[in-house]
């Protein structure tokens, strides 16, 4: 007689990790070294091992970050992380520092440094786990640079029998999108608002879009709606995108403007029903007018062509 | 005849004076200006001499006009630094401009603006005054001839102090990322179904105050499920990647599959599709806005399924989720 042991599934306690930068861009100027704070974080209840490497960013469109397999060679010998392991105790956290030398002479910019966290793999099963953050550090060298932002607006179209039309909606509101678009050499920090008004209607409606990053050659896109329209309203979105040209003193904007007819279905319904009946009213009372013409001459000849009402008109 | 030419003559007068009235009204808007509602003043540090201060100024306006000048002055003296334009909502960009304790920004193309719009402006890199005491501004819309459209009107008074707490509240970026299982172990056996086909799920949370929110992408070691033992046999993946994902193929596979609340889950994952991790990485989950308090959950199946062809031994792999906050 044997026992057969079958190994039972096992996994191991979880891990936390959190990693937080500077909130605004610290200003570093051609040839300074600067140290930036960054803390990592271990909200969990073990300690956490963890190594801090250099990576590249590639930024995409809307927002979009991906960070490479290697160091940025822009950052090479120019970028300090906190070498070796380090050990972040449970519930505890360390506040690091990123020791930047800025090259000289370089051009009034903003700056990223990435970076990745890993926890260093306790090798307790079989097939390990790792929450690794990856994470940036934006610089800003300042000075006068030139900022150049695109921007178009589309309103949704409304398509009947093929053809787009553009400056008609079916509906309570019209949906559309603007692209914002970083066409220049710089990078560009931009806000806006998005304000909407339909005529008749109150007082204009201002969606505010806060402070933001575009690097250069990305786009971000924001979806877009009027304000509700009752029965029928001409719906007009003015979106505004405000930037530093060259310098922080001065400004510089982009005003897109659209307009556009919103009738409710329930009006389009109301409508054709009022169509449809006059229609009918027409219809009805031309039949009318025939039948009576047809009558009248047969009247006055005494001969109606009806028998059978003409029996019934000369009965007592 | 006269009778005629009289009957008309008297509306033409009438419209004349209508008109008359009409550009009086316009043409001295000083006379009238109003008193700008919902003022707000406030400042990012109320140390006395403290620099690189943002000055935020709210207001609604109460007569509509061309806007071509706002003034903001500030009472008192001292006022220093060279500001520049933070934000701007409600008015047009504009050019920013301290002199003593006036702060004027000059809108670049005036448009008219309706009354009862709120504008909002924020000017950064000023430097407080030296003396400690209760300061207000006073601001002012005008036309770009620098007639008055509404205001004066004083706003609420801030307090600059040197023997007070200065506050300063700085929330830094931040992404936390939590896993429930750091490490794992299938024992697998060809001899009961039961046992040749099992999933461990693996727990992931994520915050972030991130205004864009963030991507996770998740890798594998290039060697996949590997054992050390003669000949590095491996379990095969159970695609070459998310964009061949499939339902579970059975036989000897190791995949993943993702489900989640709160992030988008990469359309790949639908219908219970099982995927390959790869080592270059794949995005399986992402999100374009804050998480707020509340984490986003995402759970991560993986499944190896296993029959006599595999070849006994130990297996390894490393498994690794990434997520990085998206810029905004």
């Amino acid at each position: 007689m044997g026992t057969a042991f079958a190994q039972t599934p096992s996994r191991s306690a979880g891990r936390s990790l959190a990693v937080s930068v500077p909130a605004e861009p610290p200003m570093v100027r051609p040839g300074e070294v600067s140290s930036i704070p960054i803390r990592v974080v271990n909200p969990g209840d073990a300690p956490v091992v963890v190594r801090i490497t250099g990576r590249a960013v590639r930024f995409g469109d809307n927002g979009k970050v991906t960070l490479t397999d290697a160091p940025d060679p822009m950052w090479s010998n120019r970028v300090t992380f906190p070498s070796g392991r380090l050990t972040i105790p449970a519930q505890s956290y360390r506040d690091l520092k990123l020791t930047v030398r800025m090259p000289d002479p370089i051009d009034p910019d903003l700056y990223f440094v990435g970076f990745l966290v890993s926890p260093v793999p306790q090798q307790n099963g079989r097939v390990a786990v790792v929450n690794e953050i990856g994470s940036f550090i934006t610089l800003d060298v300042p000075g006068p640079r030139v900022r150049l932002l695109r921007a178009g607006m589309d309103i949704d179209p409304t398509v009947i029998g093929g053809v787009r039309i553009p400056w008609f909606v079916v509906g309570t509101e019209a949906h559309g999108s603007m692209e914002v678009t970083n066409a220049g050499r710089s990078q560009v920090q931009y806000w806006g608002e998005i304000d909407g008004s339909t005529w008749p209607g109150g007082a204009p409606a201002q969606t505010r879009l806060d402070r933001s990053l575009l690097p250069i050659g990305r786009e971000k896109t924001y979806r877009l709606s009027t304000a509700h329209v009752w029965l029928i309203g001409m719906a007009t979105v003015r979106s505004i995108i405000v930037y530093p040209k060259v310098n922080d003193q001065s400004t510089t904007q982009i005003v897109l403007v659209r307009h556009v007819l919103v009738v409710t279905p329930w009006l389009i319904a109301a409508v054709a029903i009022a169509i449809a009946l006059l229609v009918w009213r027409v219809v009805r009372r031309r039949r009318r007018r025939r039948r009576r013409a047809r009558e009248k001459p047969a009247r006055t000849n005494g001969e109606p062509r009806d028998t059978r009402r003409a029996g019934a008109l000369v009965e007592p | 005849m006269l009778s005629i030419s009289k009957f008309y003559r008297r509306p033409a007068i009438a419209t004349v004076l209508v008109m008359a009235g009409g550009l009086l009204a316009f043409a001295a808007p000083s006379a009238n200006a109003a008193a700008l509602t919902s003022v707000n003043w406030s400042v990012t540090n109320n140390q006395v001499s403290a620099t690189n201060v943002t000055y935020t100024y709210s207001f609604k306006t109460a007569t509509a006009g061309t806007i071509g000048k706002i003034t903001f002055t500030v009472s008192g003296a001292g006022l220093g630094g060279t500001p520049a334009i933070n934000k701007n909502y409600g008015i047009g960009a504009g050019t920013v401009l301290r002199v003593g304790q006036t702060i004027t920004y000059t809108v670049t193309t005036p448009v008219s603006v309706s009354a009862g719009i709120p504008i909002y402006i924020e000017f950064s890199a000023l430097t407080n005054s030296s003396t400690a005491t209760s300061y207000t501004t006073s601001i002012t819309t005008q036309t770009a001839a620098s007639a008055t459209i509404d205001g004066p009107t004083t706003s609420n008074s801030v307090t600059l102090a040197a023997n007070n707490t200065a506050v300063t509240v700085t929330i830094a970026k931040s992404l936390t990322f939590t896993i429930d299982t750091t490490a794992f172990t299938l024992a697998l056996d060809p001899s009961l179904p039961a046992l040749a086909d099992q999933t461990q799920n693996v727990g992931l949370t994520v915050l972030t105050n991130a205004n864009s929110g963030y991507t996770l992408t998740v890798s594998d070691l290039a060697s996949g499920l590997q054992s050390s033992g003669t000949g590095n046999p491996t379990i095969a993946d159970a695609s070459a990647g998310k964009a061949t994902s499939l339902v579970w193929p059975g036989g000897d596979r190791f995949g993943y599959t993702v489900t989640g609340t709160g992030a988008t889950i990469d359309g790949a994952f639908s219908g219970s599709k099982y995927a390959g991790y790869v080592a270059a990485g794949e995005q399986i989950a992402s999100r374009t806005n804050p998480t707020g308090a509340t984490p986003d959950t995402i759970t991560i199946a993986n499944r190896v399924s296993i029959d006599y062809a595999a070849q006994a031994g130990d297996y390894t792999d490393t498994i690794t989720y990434t997520v990085t906050p998206n810029y905004s």
